[in-house]
């Protein structure tokens, strides 16, 4: 692959507002990597060939007839498969929605269309988003582009593999428990949780619908706040978007003097991290602390009940959505009709379903069935609540929290077959989903690479309080730069 | 139900899942997901051990309460875009195996 300097976001709408480069010689570059190049990774199940070439023609007109063409004029851009867009199908990895046309273009979309990026295609992702190592697609798994024998994390593991292997400067993620965090760290890019309600889920498939959001993965904390203020902001068509307008964020650049960087012990305890992944936090602690940011211990003992919380409430939720996925009105319904209704609706789910996903509408169905609601389900919505007043008692101490986004770096495919060894690679990450939270994966470097394996990225997960991403971009603007990551195509 | 952890799903209350959550499993499915449900259920009552008494539930992260659009007609999707979806149709409807007057 060819190893001309990675362009940013703003570089390339800056080129295209200029009339220095065209939008279609961006769009062609993107899609000619993906041809040639794509092929082991399976970072995008489809290209939208046609329509990107024809959106990136109708920006350049606007530039030659002197319009402004938006922030994101000309930037190619991936979308997660469980984001609707008019273009092509949205499987949300899952043979339930081979086929599937959206009629409509999801909120996140339109905006970036209304800015001028143009979206080059769907990336791939675990079945329905469930997942942390993007081997549930129905699409075929997706490699690490560092190592196409270990995987991206996941769920939004297509997204995260196609900025880091430099096909796309941004992708598009949705993140319930981790999904756009995890992938970020073990493929080496920017990812970004906005809090919940501060980006609309309307076209956004529902997994749980009171942890889902949608965010950025790029290559640079700046191109990511570009994205949020573009994607951001209320929306009528999400009931939970909340209300105001899309954010700002002219000030990332104010440095980390006089933050309040807060490191929870549990955040290095709970899950024997690598030790790499250790020292590259203790690097980041340090590089702060020479910026002028205070350092102070916190208490997050509620840390590792996350998971277990987690595994009830996205569960439950997820039971409850995907009932709608009944072979009637849209997606799989079976080929063997002479039965009943409820015996097409069981077969078309079966059918349709794969593995991971039954599992979980099992689970969900479980715990909110009838002698089991309050031991269970009830049970962690007070948790929930707990884990909760923990984080606010936090931010009361410090303005963010630091610490490893994953415990490891990407693990070998097929590593993990048992559905909980997963699950617990969520560990760091699940809580501010439940929280509505902020946080953001940046690299923090690479494995030494010695022992035989090869160097793989590190992620540092920073996190603030809801609707505190001013602070958080801030801090993660300050570390990129005190870090010096190098963005590489991998070889 | 306990509240010791380490419950264990039978296959029987398996099938009983299978059936509430519309899944035609075959027998190698059910025993499958009988071991590997309640391993992760055992993982889940740990949380058994937290002390939640008078803590009120949290169902959601913002205090958004039932927001209401306004009561004017907007434009819906055409009929036809909708139905290119369908697994079946017959004229501008979708088809779907008889409801009514079958067995039960």
């Amino acid at each position: 692959m060819t190893n001309e300097q990675l362009k940013s976001c703003i570089e390339i709408r800056d080129a295209v507002r200029a009339g220095k480069r065209s939008a279609v010689s961006f769009v062609e570059e993107s899609l000619a990597a993906i041809a040639a190049h794509d092929g082991e990774i399976n970072s995008f199940r489809e290209t939208f060939d046609e329509e990107a070439i024809a959106a990136a023609q109708a920006i350049d007109k606007a530039v030659s007839e002197g319009h402004d063409p938006g922030p994101l004029a000309g930037v190619p851009i991936g979308i997660k498969d469980n984001i609707a867009t008019t273009e092509g199908t949205t499987t949300c990895g899952s043979r339930m929605l081979e086929g599937y046309c959206s009629p409509f273009d999801a909120t996140v979309v339109e905006r970036l269309r209304n800015a001028g990026a143009i979206p080059v295609g769907h990336t791939n992702c675990d079945e329905f988003a469930m997942g942390s190592s993007t081997e549930t697609c129905a699409y075929g798994a997706v490699g690490n582009p560092w190592d196409v024998s270990r995987v991206p994390g996941g769920s939004s593991g297509g997204s995260a593999a196609a900025v880091a292997a430099g096909f796309v400067p941004a992708a598009l993620g949705s993140d319930t428990g981790g999904s756009i965090r995890q992938p970020a760290a073990l493929c080496g890019c920017v990812g970004l949780k906005p809090s919940y309600g501060r980006v609309s889920r309307y076209g956004l498939v529902a997994f749980g619908s009171s942890l889902d959001q949608v965010g950025p993965f790029t290559r640079s904390v700046r191109d990511a706040a570009l994205l949020l203020e573009t994607i951001g902001g209320f929306d009528e068509r999400d009931s939970t978007a909340a209300p105001g307008e899309a954010i700002a964020l002219p000030d990332i650049d104010e440095g980390a003097a006089g933050l309040r960087i807060g490191l929870p012990k549990q955040y290095r305890e709970e899950a024997k991290n690598d030790p790499a992944v250790d020292a590259c936090v203790t690097k980041a602690v340090a590089q702060l602390e020479e910026l002028g940011a205070e350092i102070t211990e916190v208490d997050l003992s509620l840390t590792s009940a996350g998971i277990s919380t987690y595994y009830v409430i996205a569960p439950a939720e997820a039971s409850s959505n995907l009932a709608r996925f009944d072979g009637i009105r849209y997606g799989h319904r079976t080929s063997e009709t002479g039965g009943s209704v409820e015996d097409l609706y069981a077969l078309s789910r079966a059918e349709g379903f794969g593995p991971e996903v039954q599992r979980r509408i099992m689970l969900g169905t479980y715990v909110l069935s009838s002698g089991y609601y309050d031991a269970y389900y009830k049970r962690a919505l007070q948790v929930r609540r707990l884990i909760k007043e923990e984080f606010d008692r936090a931010f009361e101490q410090c303005d963010i929290l630091l610490g490893a986004t994953s415990p490891f770096t990407a693990f070998p495919r097929g590593d993990k077959p048992d559905p909980l060894s997963m699950y617990l690679c969520d560990v760091y990450t699940v809580n501010a989903n439940m929280a509505g939270i902020c946080g953001i994966s940046i690299p923090g470097g690479m494995s030494s690479g010695t022992d035989g394996a090869s160097k793989l990225p590190i992620g540092i997960q920073l996190q603030a309080q809801s609707f505190a991403e001013p602070m958080l971009m801030r801090a993660a603007q300050a570390l990129e730069h005190a870090l010096d990551y190098t963005y590489e195509r991998p070889a | 139900m306990t509240t010791s952890g380490n419950t264990k799903l039978d296959e029987k209350q398996v099938r009983k899942v299978a059936r509430l959550s519309r899944l035609a499993l075959d027998d190698e499915a059910i025993h499958l997901f009988a071991d590997q449900l309640s391993s992760i259920l055992g993982h889940i009552e740990r949380l058994n051990s937290l002390d939640v008494e008078g803590v009120e539930p949290m169902a959601h992260p913002l205090p958004l309460n039932n927001r209401l659009a306004d009561d004017e007609p907007t434009e819906g999707l055409p009929v036809e875009v909708l139905l290119r979806n369908a697994p079946a149709t017959e004229g501008p409807f979708i088809a779907v195996p008889k409801v009514l007057g079958g067995e039960s």
